[in-house]
């Protein structure tokens, strides 16, 4: 009987626990970045000279898109969604705006790890906008994609732009409706592949622990423990707790001594597929300051 | 004898201010656009920044076209400049640009020159106004910011990239397709 008892008691202090999570965020610094509107802006436009004259800039002195965009990537959003090319292209790569929508929203990004989780928490104010609904379940929904650490070519230039293709739907080229994202050259086994975790904020929607390797697969991931969205006043806050080991299928494990690339998208107001506002591509890593990069968080304990 | 020296003096002043009186006159844009043709490109200026802007600095047509008095050389430069511009007036007596037509024609070829004459000259028309080491970061987008450290490190000259801001932008036709604005 007594065993039975200390049993429980170790249990409950064990469950006690793992509800005690989430980091003290007013100790977590805050880096404010941009989700801009990206349009049909694919990695083939961006890597195309007569549209994005940046070409040689990556591709000889691989220079990450953040460096130069992080303080006009509000700018390029406001001039996509309106429908107007944006620089020196001639393209355009809205099509079809859609009325009333806002070219980009600051968000404010954290990030924490306690030596077994890390904890992400986006928060932003929401924009009013249309009555066009794409997804009519999730009025919001959002997603980080990260690589290995290096273990995604050009990851560390273009965040998730690896995984954006103009034949994907919805893009100019795409002819396959249900086509999405891809890697090029993707091997899950070598660790060529974007992890996906995502919440949607739908009324009994699951949280989803993916990844995009040759296609996009929306579940087989076991790191992501808990993703959570609460409109506090009028802002959206979105935090996810994962597990720094992973272990599932298109888990990838996070470790000191790496730098991850990654990015966010945020499909506000019902949309889908490739009508949400991006981040640039940014990197993170654990208990390792690199204030040469500018585009780097340091992902420390609280 | 004093006398032939004095008189020598005096003229030899004359004759250099008349020189300079001359070569000045000549450098002001009533003159250049006197040449009806050359109201185009003019016109086209003053749609720019370089011509009209929050803090009121401007150029003048010679300010580029001719080099500046800044640095001790620059006047043999200007001299020689100064004797070149015999083209422009044959140029004008033939009648080469002497309609919009034929200036839209001959407009690739006419910058090409410039530009040629610039990038030789390290852009100095340019750095007679503009120098890196003044620029601040804090008022420039970053992605200027990136681009002329950029610059620097490879040792490009201003030209290489800002063409088209002074007038009807053609170097989208020039090979090596389109390169940065200015703004």
């Amino acid at each position: 009987m007594r065993k039975i008892a200390v049993a429980v008691a170790v249990a409950g202090m064990f469950l006690a626990g793992s509800a005690v999570a989430a980091p003290d965020w007013s100790k977590v610094p805050v880096r404010k970045m941009k989700a801009f509107y990206p349009g049909q802006a694919s990695l083939e436009w961006v890597m195309s000279k007569p549209d994005h004259s940046a070409v040689p800039d990556i591709v000889d002195k691989k220079r990450p898109c953040a460096k130069c965009h992080e303080g006009d990537a509000h700018e390029i959003g406001n001039m996509v969604v309106a429908g107007k090319p944006a620089g020196s292209s001639k393209t355009v790569l809205e099509p079809k705006p859609i009325g009333g929508k806002v070219g980009w929203l600051p968000v404010q990004f954290q990030a924490a790890h306690d030596g077994e989780k890390i904890y992400f928490r986006f928060e932003w104010v929401p924009p009013k906008v249309g009555d066009i609904k794409m997804d009519k379940k999730n009025e919001m929904k959002l997603t980080m994609l990260f690589d290995g650490g290096g273990t995604v070519d050009g990851a560390e230039l273009n965040g998730c732009w690896a995984t954006c293709h103009t034949d994907l739907r919805t893009m100019k080229d795409g002819k396959d409706d249900k086509k999405t994202k891809y890697i090029k050259g993707a091997d899950l086994a070598a660790g060529k592949f974007y992890d996906l975790i995502q919440f949607k904020s739908g009324k009994g929607e699951k949280p989803v622990d993916g990844h995009v390797a040759d296609k996009r697969v929306m579940e087989g991931g076991k790191a992501l423990v808990k993703a959570e969205g609460v409109k506090e006043g009028n802002k959206w806050v979105v935090t996810f707790e994962r597990t720094l080991a992973g272990g599932g299928a298109g888990d990838h494990a996070i470790a000191a001594g790496k730098v991850y690339n990654f990015g966010f998208a945020l499909h506000e107001d019902h949309t889908e597929a490739r009508y949400h506002y991006v981040s640039l591509g940014y990197q993170f890593g654990l208990d390792k300051p690199n204030p040469d990069v500018r585009n780097y968080i340091n992902v420390t304990k609280p | 004898m004093l006398r032939m020296s004095v008189l020598g003096v005096i003229g030899g002043i004359l004759i250099w201010g008349g020189l300079n009186t001359g070569m000045e006159w000549t450098n002001r844009s009533e003159f250049c656009t006197s040449c009806h043709e050359m109201t185009i490109p003019y016109e086209e200026l003053k749609k720019t920044v370089h011509y009209k802007n929050r803090s009121g600095t401007t150029v003048q047509c010679a300010d580029c076209h001719v080099a500046s008095s800044k640095t001790p050389t620059d006047y043999m430069f200007k001299s020689f400049q100064k004797l070149m511009a015999a083209r422009d007036v044959i140029g004008h007596i033939k009648g080469t640009v002497d309609t919009p037509e034929k200036f839209e024609a001959y407009r690739l070829t006419m910058a090409e020159r410039v530009w040629e004459r610039m990038k030789d000259r390290d852009s100095k028309e340019c750095r007679n106004c503009h120098d890196f080491k003044t620029m601040d970061p804090e008022k420039q987008k970053d992605r200027s910011v990136v681009k002329h450290e950029g610059a620097i490190e490879d040792g490009k000259t201003c030209i290489e990239c800002h063409k088209g801001i002074a007038h009807k932008p053609v170097h989208q036709k020039a090979e090596g397709g389109a390169a940065a604005k200015d703004g």
